[in-house]
Parts: structure tokens; sequence; C-alpha cells
């Protein structure tokens, strides 16, 4: 099989990459393993929360030159501000074309989420059924929050939410509830709704007459409340027309937030891209994975795949974003790191010891979260140190940055993986260009 | 003014030691408390092998110890069934080891009155077929596994249901003296920060490797030598026997399976005695571990690591001998009134967890004849509460699911019928690797002493699966909420609390699976839902100890006598 572009990884960067080359006309095909890091993030776009000292950041594009300062290969610092904001600019627009509303504070600075601790983690593109607290003047408006929870459902616990949250000084004059509404028809399920995750509850309250019943429920345990916190278990990819309907059967102003594993709000923005990527033409091969490829002369030339076994998938450029550690587009070794597909070039900390920090949740970055692969400023990989040109990398293996404790992961993801995309079709166009001449000429 | 509680016997240490008298002192109608500084079997106790020793180990270098392993494996296998598997142990050689010492260990452990088996190397591998195909000799011995959590738990349930009160998470700072009587120990409630006085008319010291520093609070000294030893934990039961090495013993040559994992170790040693509450399992100790025990079952090599740990042997200097030459790894058994002339005080120490309760037997016998008590010793036959057969099965529903109900039975034996009802909210399971309803964890904070969520694991296993707690830890900090006192923002820390002593063991051997694995609770509890960023909780502040090395406050305290009765 031949394709314009072949890219590995179905997260947030692959497929971010693989729509743009769609929309250029590209034949495309994304390699998907399994469940991408959507599935327990928050469905917010993180874009520099925090500079790797630490710093709290307050508007993202402000803070470039500083980035630059203390981190010269960031992924951001290799692609410049311009094109790291033309990347979450096309984001926006293209995930609005599926119903979902991505939005920044007007000032375009950072805003909070609420999580389900009753903490706030900083953000900067929330979709339109997560309330956007300010950074400052936090509690805004807000007299009286409702913490409400399905009865039984394991994976939010309001009480932890509430008490946490009314300690905060912003919040010592807002009024915290909490509630648990009981599913309808709890005592005749089959299976124990008590064991139901959040995609069971979102299977459940898509029967029209269920979800009438639970917004009667729910406006009686809940009285009275400016704003409605809720699990996010809500629809299949169509959770905010889910919670627009419940808003208007309750009369609530109603929020989410994300729970334990499986996140609805991830999984809403992980649906929306495939759908948009399939529409466009792009193939996705599912549960598929790429287990060795073959690069001769500073050239990736076909890869092979567990599916395909010995049927060689062949492509002008390749994208590799198949994720860190946890899915596995990392290895960690007893003693080194590797990168287990194509044996890439990394940067890796020598002694295992120096890879953390003595406390699991503390103050500092752990250093193992940016090591990872290297790639020049085109963001091409180089596997033993000699340039792989039709080879890029994005998101979550790139070294030198810190999806969590620098809050930018799904920025990172996002603006590597398009800006890897405008390579394609720059390259793409010219071949075709050439080509083109060619047969004038002839 | 210094609250008081009165008694007969006060324990200080919840090890097996401690519990274990702590029954026995309860089965004989002698009043008593137990005061434990951390939890039950938090120390050494809860950090072995949790090997049910047939003896056969020691057999060869010393046979009393061998007598007295098979003796009490036999009486645990009966009192002790929910804490016990059957599982049997192989002694195998491999082509390192000299035959010769197969033979002088059949000898020996039919000296010492062990059923022993010879076996083929190939009637080895069909019982353990995970054991190294390499072997060129195998000796089948009744070795077992025994869970220490579950083992110390039921001594305090039996003895608490018998009168005894049990004191967790509260620190001993002193003991109260009255000339050259111990007239009973000065606490501190770690959790409240309230002081309060426990008088008794005996102290036993069975704190173990702590017991040096007991000792000291009376001017007694005792010489301790603390060898540590590091273990670790694998991701699945890869071997169904325990599988020993048939060779003098040495360095992680004991692999054994227990539960849903499987325990390689040990390693030894000596560390010095300030180092104690500061263990940390060494790269060089992890290499060990992994290289020797891939030669007992070579599919260790390919096994994810869990985690790893390290427990202190309260070794013994004998005869006031300091230069630890001469070091009991016997039973040490000091009554301090004939030893040192202090009255109302003695010290249990050395031994091991297989032969707890002989030591609680001669602990309790002694403290028996002080106080004129004359009931005998039962605790070889009564079973403890668990271990008896469960009388009638709880009517399980189409919701009750077998793997549900069977891991309750398998931990909490009859007492499984407390918490197994018929209610979807009990029945719904909270740890799913190792099946853990919210029933059993209700139960365990309602009735079996637990203040947190590291207790809560030692009492039920939550989050001690694959996972680590990855689920389950959140789900269960919401029902401390629901059925204990914490607050929200209590249960909050409790929560990060585990996640933090989890990664204790985590940072050892962080590296493939356990580094996938801790990437993504970061990217969860750190990530999505922001647990750095907890408040404060509305608690004061953790005490630190004042632990009263000098009398000058324990003096004082018999001068206002009045006063504090009063």
């Amino acid at each position: 099989m031949k394709f314009d572009s072949l890219i590995i990884g179905g997260g947030v960067a692959g497929l971010s990459c693989a729509i743009r080359c769609a929309e250029a006309g590209m034949k495309t095909a994304v390699i998907a393993a399994g469940q991408s890091a959507l599935h327990f993030s928050s469905g917010s776009i993180d874009f520099l929360s925090r500079l790797p000292n630490g710093q709290p950041v307050y508007h993202p594009m402000a803070a470039f030159d500083e980035l630059q300062q203390q981190s010269p290969e960031h992924p951001y610092c290799k692609l410049g501000k311009r094109k790291v904001q033309e990347a979450l600019d096309w984001y926006q627009e293209m995930i609005k074309a599926r119903g979902i509303y991505l939005s920044s504070q007007e000032d375009e600075a950072n805003h909070l989420r609420l999580t389900p601790m009753g903490t706030f983690r900083s953000t900067w593109l929330s979709q339109q059924t997560v309330h956007q607290f300010p950074l400052t003047n936090t509690a805004g408006k807000l007299n009286h929050i409702a913490l409400v929870t399905i009865d039984g459902f394991r994976d939010f616990q309001p009480k932890l939410a509430a008490d946490n949250l009314s300690k905060l000084a912003q919040f010592k004059d807002v009024k915290i509830t909490t509630a648990a509404v009981e599913l309808p028809d709890f005592e005749e399920m089959q299976r124990n709704p008590c064991e139901f995750r959040s995609i069971d509850i979102s299977r459940v309250l898509r029967d029209e007459r269920k979800l009438h019943a639970f917004a009667k429920s729910m406006i009686q345990a809940v009285g009275k409340a400016d704003l409605v916190v809720l699990p996010a278990v809500f629809g299949n990819g169509d959770g905010a027309a889910v919670i627009k309907l419940l808003e208007g059967l309750t009369g609530f102003t109603i929020c989410e937030l994300p729970t334990m594993p499986p996140s609805l709000l991830g999984i809403r923005l992980e649906e929306a891209m495939k759908s948009h990527l399939k529409m466009l033409g792009g193939i996705i091969l599912v549960g598929d994975e790429v287990q060795r490829g073959d690069i001769e002369d500073g050239e990736l030339k076909r890869v092979f795949t567990r599916n395909h076994r010995d049927m060689p998938l062949i492509a002008d450029n390749y994208l590799i974003a198949t994720g860190s550690f946890f899915s596995r587009g990392m290895a960690a070794q007893r003693l080194s790191i590797d990168e287990p597909i194509f044996n890439l070039d990394t940067v890796a900390i020598p002694d295992r010891d120096q890879w953390y920090q003595p406390e699991f949740f503390t103050s500092k970055a752990h250093p193992f979260l940016k090591m990872g692969v290297i790639c020049n400023d085109q963001l091409q990989a180089s596997a033993n140190n000699q340039t792989v040109d039709n080879l890029f990398c994005a998101g979550a293996l790139l070294a030198h940055y810190d999806p969590v404790f620098e809050g930018c992961g799904s920025g990172v993801a996002i603006s590597t993986g398009f800006h890897v995309a405008e390579q394609m079709i720059s390259k793409h166009t010219a071949h075709q260009n050439q080509n083109n001449k060619e047969r004038t000429v002839a | 003014m210094t609250s008081w509680l009165e008694t007969d016997v006060v324990i200080i240490g919840g090890g097996a030691t401690g519990t274990g008298i702590m029954r026995d002192c309860a089965l004989r109608g002698i009043k008593c408390i137990l005061v434990e500084r951390d939890d039950l079997a938090s120390g050494t106790t809860g950090r072995n092998h949790g090997l049910l020793h047939s003896g056969a180990r020691y057999a060869v270098t010393d046979e009393e110890s061998a007598r007295e392993c098979i003796q009490e494996n036999r009486i645990l296998k009966n009192i002790a069934r929910h804490c016990v598997e059957d599982t049997q142990g192989l002694f195998i050689s491999l082509p390192d080891d000299d035959l010769d010492f197969q033979k002088s260990f059949l000898t020996a452990c039919g000296r010492a009155d062990i059923d022993v088996e010879q076996l083929s190397p190939e009637e080895a591998l069909r019982l353990e077929p995970n054991c190294n195909p390499n072997l060129i000799g195998a000796v089948k011995v009744p070795d077992g596994t025994i869970d220490p959590f579950r083992l110390a738990s039921s001594n305090v349930l039996d003895a608490v249901e018998h009168g005894a009160r049990l004191f967790n998470h509260t620190h001993v700072t002193g003991l109260i003296r009255e000339g050259h009587a111990v007239r009973g120990v000065r606490c501190l409630n770690m959790k409240t920060g309230e002081h309060f006085d426990i008088r008794s008319k005996q102290v036993i010291n069975a704190a173990g490797i702590w017991g040096q520093q007991i000792c000291e609070y009376g001017d007694l000294n005792i010489k301790m030598f603390p060898a540590k030893g590091s273990l670790l934990i694998l991701d699945y039961r890869i071997n169904n026997l325990v599988i020993n090495r048939c060779r003098k013993p040495s360095d992680a040559d004991i692999l054994v399976p227990g539960d849903t994992i499987s325990l390689i170790g040990t390693t030894s040693e000596r560390i010095d005695y300030d180092k104690i509450d500061d263990l940390h399992v060494t790269s060089r100790e992890i290499d060990v571990l992994l290289e020797e025990g891939a030669k007992l079952a070579p599919i260790m090599a390919n096994t994810r690591v869990l985690r790893a740990y390290a427990g202190v042997r309260p070794l013994v200097a004998v005869d006031g001998d300091t230069s630890g030459r001469n070091i009991s790894r016997g039973i040490v058994l000091l009554d301090h009134a004939e030893r040192d002339g202090m009255d109302g005080f003695i010290t249990i120490t050395g031994g091991k967890l297989m032969t707890y309760r002989m030591m609680a037997e001669w602990a309790t016998d002694l403290v028996a004849k002080k106080l004129g008590n004359t009931q005998p010793c039962i605790t070889h036959t009564k079973p403890l509460p668990g271990s008896e057969q469960a009388q009638k099965k709880v009517k399980h529903t189409a919701s009750l699911a077998k793997p549900i109900y069977q891991s309750a039975y398998y931990r909490h034996g009859e007492r499984a019928e407390k918490f197994l009802k018929n209610d979807k909210k009990s029945q719904a399971v909270i740890c799913e690797c190792e099946m853990v309803t919210s029933g059993e964890v209700e139960y365990a904070i309602k009735e079996l002493d637990v203040h947190n969520l590291v207790d809560l694991r030692r009492r039920t296993r939550v989050g001690m699966g694959p996972c680590q707690g990855e689920l389950c830890s959140y789900r269960a900090a919401g029902l401390f909420s629901e059925y204990g006192q914490s607050s929200g923002t209590e249960a909050s820390h409790l929560l990060s609390d585990f996640l933090e002593e989890r990664w204790k063991g985590i940072k050892p051997v962080f590296w493939g699976d356990a580094l996938r694995e801790a990437e993504f609770t970061y990217w969860i509890y750190e990530g999505l839902f922001g647990v750095s960023d907890i408040p404060d909780s509305d608690l004061p502040p953790l005490p630190t100890p004042n632990l009263d090395t000098d009398n000058s406050t324990a003096t004082q305290t018999n001068e206002n006598k009045s006063e504090v009765v009063s």
C-alpha cells in the first residue's frame, strides 16, 4: 500500500497532522494501535501554563521569549510563536466544524478549569460545556456552586472536591453544596449501576425518557445553584448537545468535569477528529502497530505492521507520533531508554536515580518526562546521528518538554503535528509541480 | 492535665509478636492494651517474604530453629487457614550447586522431623513448570505462604473481641517509672496530637528492632544489630510452589508466590541503627535480586517488577556483647526484673515471623506468672477469626460474582459474611485488581482499625495489584469521607499520602512497565486531578513525637500523681 503521508500514532499529534494533510488533498493514512491519551485527558487544550522554572504563565503568547531563554530546545522554540499560533487557530476552526467550540478568555489569557479534586489547573482552550474560571477574580459572580454526582458512581467524589474548593480564599463567600442523583430504574438494572464507568452512564442517559427522569430528580436533589458541576457522563461524542438539553429541562447552568478514565471530554475530541479525518478521505488503520521500518540513505523506505506482516506500507513522508512511555512510543530499560520502532536518537539521563524526584507530588518536574526523541528544527528525526529526511516526529515522544509540569501537552501535540503536515504538504506540492513541469517539458 | 487509662499489661509493638501476645493475654483473661506507633504489621512483620517456612531452610545450620518452624507451620495451617496457603515448596539444585549438600539437607530435614520427598528434575518441573529447567535435583518440602497483614489483624480482632484494646498510630514516648519499676507508658496519639498515659502492672516490649529505643527509655542497655533485607514484588504469580535454592542460605534464593503476585528475596546487609527508619533499596541489590532470581525461575527475567521494599531483621547481641559477634538469631526473652532489677518490664525479640505465636506464648507465660494468672495458653488450638470455614455462604445473587465472594472469603473467612450483603452499593467493586468491594472497605474502616489508605491496603489488599492503586485509591478515599470520620480534604490527603507511599516502592524499579504505570498515575492525579494543589487540612499538623530519652518528665509525673489521677 502506498500513501502520500503515513502517520504512525492516532493521538492528538497524529490526527492533527493527518487531518491537515487530508485537507490538502493528500492520500493519508493513520496507524492507531489503540486508545490514545485523550481517553484520560481533560478535553481542554493546554498551551503553556508554566515555564520550565515553575513560574505561572498568564498569556502564553507573551511567554515565548522567556521560554526561549529557559528552554531553547523546547518544541515551541523550534517552531516559533507564529507557527504555534497558526496551528492552534487552525485546530479551533477545524474542530468547530464538528460541533465542538473551543474558546479561550477574551484577552487570550490562560484560564482555570476545576478538577475533580476541587483544585484548579491552568489551561488555554476549553470546550463549551466547561466553565472557565479566570486566573484573577476566580470565583467571579458565582454565589452558589453545586457539585453533583450520580448516586453510587465511583469515579467522581464531589465531597472531596467541595471541601477542597471551599478552603480556597477566593471561594470563602461562595456556598458550595454537593448532591447525588439516582439513575432512573436504578433497582431494575441488570448490571450493578454502582460499578458503571462514565461511558456506561452515558449509554443509560442517551435514552430521552431516562434523561427526563434524571432531570427531574436532579432538580429535587440540587435545589438552587448558580452553577451545577457534573462529571462528564454525557453523550457519545455529542455530549454538548445532551447537556444543552439537560440545561433546558432543569433550568440550571451546567458544566462538566473530567472523571477517572475514560474521560468523555477527551474522547469527544478524539471522535470529532477521527470522523473529520474520515470525511476528508483519510484512512485509519485501527488496532494495527508498526513493528519495524527500513531506513536507507537517510530515508525511510517502508514500514511493516503487525496486521500487514510482510506487506510493506510505503509513503513519501512519515510521521512518528507514538506518544511517550505509557503509550509505548518510548521504552525505558533498566539502564537506557529507546525508541522501539526505528531506534531513533534520543536524549536520556544516564543515571536512573536522576529520572525522578524523591516525592511524587512535588513543586518540581520529574526529569523523565523530558526524555524522548531528538529532532531538528524541521522536526525530522535522526537515527545513528543521521537525519532521516522523510521521517518527522511530533507529540509526546519528543524530548525537551514536560507536558504535565509545563501544562503544554496538547498545544505541543497540535502545533508539532500541524507543522509536520505543512512541511509534508509543501514537499508534496513541490514534487507535483516538478512532475508537471517534467510532463510539460516532455 | 494528661488523661490516663489503666490495664494489667501494655504491649508495645503491633507486629506479629505483639499482636500474638495481645491475643494470648486476652484469651487467658489478662487485661491488655497494645500500642503501635504506625499500623499493624507496618514494620518487619510486613516486610519479608511471607513465607510459611517448613524449617527446611534452617535444617542444616540450625536444627532448633528448624524444629520450631515445622511445629509452628503445622499449627498455623490449622489456626490461620485464611492467612495461609499450603502451596508446598521445592529446594532445587542447579548445575552450580553441590549435590552433596542435598544429601546432608535430606538427612538434616529428617532429623528435624520435616517431611521431605526427593524428586527427579522431571517430577519437579511437572509440579512447578516455571522453575529452572536446568535443575539437577529437587526436594519437596511442606513450605507455604502466609499473609502477615491478615495474621496480625486477625490476632487483634480476636483479642479485641476478648476485651483487649488497640491504639495504632500512637507513639510510646516514655516509660512511667517508679523507682526500679516500670508502671506503664506515656503515649502520643499521632492523629490527634493528644498525650496520654497508660498505667499497667507489666509492660512488654515487643517493638522488634525498635525495642532498643524502648529499652533506652528505661536506661536499659540492649544492643541490636539491624540487618536490612530487600525484596522485589513481581507483577504475576509466576510460581505456585515456593522455590528455594538447595545450598547454604544466600542472597535472593527464595521465590514465594503470594495471592496474585510473586516475591523474590532477600539480600542481607548490616546497617547502622540510626538508619532503621530510612531504608532504601539500592540499585546493586536490585541487580542481585534480578540476576539470582532468574536462576530459580528464568521467566522472572521477563516479568514486570511491581515494587521493591526492605525490612530490618532484629538481631540481638546476647550477654552484654556489644561487638556483634555473639548474635542470636533465635528467640530472645528478657525478664528485666531478673536481668536488670527493673520490675514490670519484659522484652521479647529476635525470632521469626514463623515463630511469632511461640514467642507470644513464652512472653505471656512469663507475664501470667508475674500476675498470678494460671490459665493455660490455647493459641495453638483455637482458630483465629476468619480461619473457620464459613457456616452458611451468603445468598449469591447474580450480581455478586464468584471472584468477588471468593476473594472475600479468601481474605476474611467466615467473617466475610459481615459485609457480603445483598445491596448494590456494598457490592460495587472498588479495587478491580484485587476484587475489593465497597462493603469490604466499609467493614475495614469501621471494624478493623483502619485510619488511612495504607492501613486499608494491609487489611484488604486495595491497591496491591498490578495498577498499584490507579483507580481504586481515589474511589476508596471517597469511602473514607462516606464511612469514616474524614472530611473531604482529609480524604484527599489520605489519597496523596497513599500514592506517595506507593511511590517509595516504585522508585527503585523505575523502568519498563513500572515507569509506564507511574507516568500514567502522574498524568491522572497531577495532570487531570491537580493533586499537588490540595489545600491544607483543618487538622493541626502532625505532631513530632518528642521522644523522651531522659527521665525528667517521668519523674515529674510521679510527683504530680495525685493531680493526674484526679
